[in-house]
């Protein structure tokens, strides 16, 4: 039996081989295994120097499933003989008869991994005399019993067979059958302008720094959402009104709870509530970085940040010995990542949660860093040459490495990596797409996306969750079912883009309009 | 020449060969600040070159992170602009912000010394044209001057040394240049020291400065690393961080000194990478 032969005829049910009996006593004519695939019956054929015939004798081999191994029970034949001869073949090595594989008795090439399915050869030996009458037969046994074909009145039972299946189909449509949930579609709900005429008002707004009553009572409510596109920033509700759209040539910060904008050196900067009223000078030089009610200031020098009270004063600062790659902020913390590869997170108070720094790679760097809303979980994206993905848990004043998962191919420039609110999930930027780690049950997932992650959506629950990718010039929004499934993906030019998800809500932004679409049909 | 005097000809020259890791990273060299100069009232991490056109790798490394000016929500404002850090052999990290764009750059992973990475840009916190130049040594974890690892320049010009003064526990100001009598205790010093390079009028850091008082050394600063402890950097000593080496708008913190009664001669020594040295000598009265 040649390789091919041998590895197309072990994943049918083999049934029966025949073969006749050649001029010396031995199958040397081809042999031809009958077998059974999807209830029909094909044929392979067998080599013709097949070596049993050689040694003189009458052989049986055996074929069984490997569940059956330990019965050894002997099998009775059609012609009423029982084959229980012991290994060997009188005058011949067994490894020549079929391939067998020396010392394990199975042919050499069967299927490894297979369950069921999986055939070989246990026992090899000769017939007794006795049973040496009529055609010389090889019998393969299976795992399922075999009814001999001549024994079956296949006429008679046929009715009773399509009958039975009918039944059985019919019943199956009825217990079996699922609910079909309703599909999911994206409903575009409103679509603003954010350089439209009527809204003088708000332009006003982002420049007063005591803005009327009235104004102020109009962003007391709640489902405020904060956005930046390009040079402009402001404030929108969920119901579409723009309360107030800003355009300025410097650059700007916002978060629901308050803005800023600053020229490139910048000092003394004032951050201002949504309304407008000054909420507090940051009087020191650098960047301010606005993160929901959190104010933090990058310090000139690359490698330094502070965080700031509401009164304007520092909270904490820290300085590293190299430049800051990575940075997130939650109600918890601050978690910071540094290109000499340390990661330090800093609790609310400013002390320390831990500082280390992960390795594991030929080039040390923090790329990407989160800390998720309760303090519990960090996430970073480090290292180049071995690039992996790292979740720390905090607790108790100490912190652990609870899974890692090394990632093909090597990011080298910062990475999106950020907690859902609940905790359940980080997402993170590899060098191929999205990453979806389980933070409850230590896996990762990967999904291809195009471009630089730019935001994930939050949705939790085991539902649907859109993500924005790309940079200036194309973006791309993928609409992802837990854990990694991509169902739909859409490619769009634009200068600029954001992406916020609030559950079923999604609010996307493109150059100078800004679209709420609703998701339909998720649970 | 004696063969000892050739052998230490020999371990200087091989010594400042290995020390020139690096290369300037542009061609025209216009300093605007050096390593441990004031800068916002903070420790300069590097040295800042202006009227920069191309900057170019300072060696031979790999590259191993582009930053981009954040402008949308989904990061932070980090104030080199748009960045590249460049990884070598040797366990140092050099980076190169306030750049106009990564476009150049674009997959390019190996860096050999002078190719270029970028154009000087307005992306950093700095002055516009301007490159943010910084060494990292990673091993060390600590942040090098870079003048130690680049070739040096001609410089015939020494620092100066200006407007000291003595600062007592209760806050009490004696100016040096002018007290004869001063009361015994323990003092801080300030001083207005600045170095000054052939072909440029910015006044620039020097490369050490130390204090002795009748003699013996009583503080210095090396301009060499900078440490990090707790969150915070600093050089040699603790105390010469941010907050106390720059606390006076005007004067650097030289270091305590402790004054007993009866004659003190202080002298401040102030010597730039080139080992031009400029020193003052006073002398006082303590009572």
């Amino acid at each position: 039996m040649n390789r091919g032969e041998s590895a197309a005829g072990i994943g049918q049910f083999v049934k029966r081989v025949e073969g006749k009996k050649g001029a010396d006593g031995g199958m040397n004519a081809p042999l031809v295994i009958r077998t059974e695939k999807n209830r029909g019956f094909g044929c392979h054929k067998l080599r013709k120097d097949l070596p049993a015939g050689t040694a003189g004798t009458d052989r049986v081999i055996r074929v069984g499933s490997r569940y059956r191994d330990g019965a050894e029970t002997p099998e009775t034949r059609r012609d009423g003989s029982v084959y229980c001869a012991p290994l060997g073949a009188i005058g011949q090595a067994e490894r020549t008869v079929l391939d067998i594989n020396p010392g394990h008795n199975r042919p050499v090439l069967e299927q490894e991994g297979s369950s069921d399915a999986k055939i070989r050869v246990r026992r090899i030996g000769t017939r007794s005399r006795l049973q040496r009458m009529g055609k010389q037969r090889l019998y393969c046994i299976f795992h399922v019993p075999i009814i001999p074909l001549e024994t079956m009145n296949i006429k008679g039972n046929l009715k009773y067979v399509i009958i039975g299946s009918v039944v059985f189909l019919i019943i199956y449509m009825f217990v079996a059958a699922v609910p079909i949930g309703p599909d999911i579609s994206f409903s575009p709900v409103w679509t603003r302008d954010i350089t439209a005429a009527g809204i003088p008002e708000a332009k006003a707004a982002t420049t007063a720094e005591s803005p009327d009553t009235a104004r102020a009572e109009a962003f007391k409510e709640s489902g405020l959402e904060a956005f930046i596109l390009g040079n402009r920033w402001g404030y929108f509700t969920p119901d579409g009104r723009i309360l107030s759209c800003g355009e300025t040539a410097e650059r700007a910060s916002a978060s629901i709870d308050s803005w800023t904008v600053y020229p490139q050196q910048a000092r003394n900067t004032k951050v201002f509530r949504p309304d407008g009223s000054l909420k507090m000078t940051v009087a020191a030089s650098g960047y301010v970085h606005i993160d929901a009610e959190r104010t933090f200031l990058f310090l000139p020098e690359g490698d330094a940040v502070s965080q700031y009270g509401d009164d304007g004063v520092v909270l904490w600062t820290r300085e590293g010995t190299a430049p800051i790659t990575a940075f997130n902020s939650s109600p918890a913390g601050t978690v910071i990542g540094y290109a000499d590869g340390r990661l330090t997170c800093v609790r609310a108070d400013g002390s320390d949660a831990f500082s280390f720094y992960p390795g594991g790679s030929n080039y040390q760097i923090i790329l990407g860093a989160a800390i998720s809303e309760d303090g519990s979980l960090a996430a970073c994206v480090s290292g180049i040459d071995r690039q992996r993905f790292l979740l720390i848990s905090i607790k108790d004043g100490q912190y652990k490495i609870v899974y890692h998962a090394w990632l093909e191919g090597n990011l080298r420039e910062q990475a999106f990596v950020d907690f859902e609110k609940n905790g359940n999930y980080a997402f993170f930027q590899t060098e191929g797409g999205l990453g979806i780690a389980d933070c409850k049950r230590h896996a990762v997932h990967f999904v291809p996306v195009d471009g630089r992650i730019q935001a994930v959506g939050e949705c939790p629950g085991d539902s649907l969750f859109v993500a924005l990718s790309g940079s200036h010039g194309n973006y791309t929004i993928s609409a992802i079912e837990r854990p990694n499934h991509l169902i739909a993906k859409n490619s769009f030019r634009a200068d600029n883009a954001f992406l916020i998800q609030r559950e079923t809500a999604v609010y996307l932004g493109i150059d100078t309009r800004i679209s709420r679409i609703e998701i339909r049909g998720i649970k | 020449m004696t063969k000892g005097a050739c052998l230490c000809v020999l371990f200087i020259a091989a010594s400042g060969a290995s020390l020139a890791a690096l290369e300037w990273p542009t061609a025209e060299i216009h300093p605007a600040r050096f390593f441990g100069q004031r800068a916002e009232g903070r420790i300069e991490r590097g040295i800042v070159l202006e009227d920069v056109s191309i900057v170019r790798a300072a060696g031979n490394g790999t590259r191993v992170i582009s930053m981009e000016t954040n402008r949308d929500m989904s990061g932070f404002p980090g104030t080199l602009g748009n960045a590249v850090i460049i990884a070598h052999d040797d366990g140092l990290l050099s980076i190169y912000g306030n750049l106009d764009s990564l476009d150049r750059i674009g997959s390019q992973t190996q860096f050999e010394t002078g190719m270029i990475i970028a154009s000087a840009g307005t992306s950093g916190w700095t002055e516009p044209a301007s490159l943010l130049f910084q060494v990292s040594d990673q091993e060390r974890k600590t942040v090098l001057n870079p003048l130690l690892v680049l070739p040096s320049r001609p410089d015939s010009r020494g620092p100066s040394i200006k407007n000291v003064i003595a600062v007592a526990a209760n806050n009490q100001i004696a100016a040096l240049g002018t007290a004869k009598f001063i009361r015994q205790g323990q003092y801080r010093l300030y001083a207005d020291i600045s170095d000054m390079i052939d072909g440029s009028p910015t006044p620039l850091c020097p490369f050490r400065v130390s204090v002795l008082v009748n003699g013996s050394e009583q503080a210095a600063i090396p301009f060499e690393i900078l440490k990090e402890e707790k969150g915070k950097l600093y050089l040699d000593k603790i105390e010469y961080n941010s907050t106390t080496l720059y606390g006076d708008p005007e004067r650097i913190y030289l270091g305590s000194i402790t004054l007993n009664r009866g004659r003190a001669d202080i002298s401040i020594i102030a010597r730039d990478t080139a080992g031009n040295e400029k020193s003052v000598l006073f002398g006082l009265q303590i009572d």
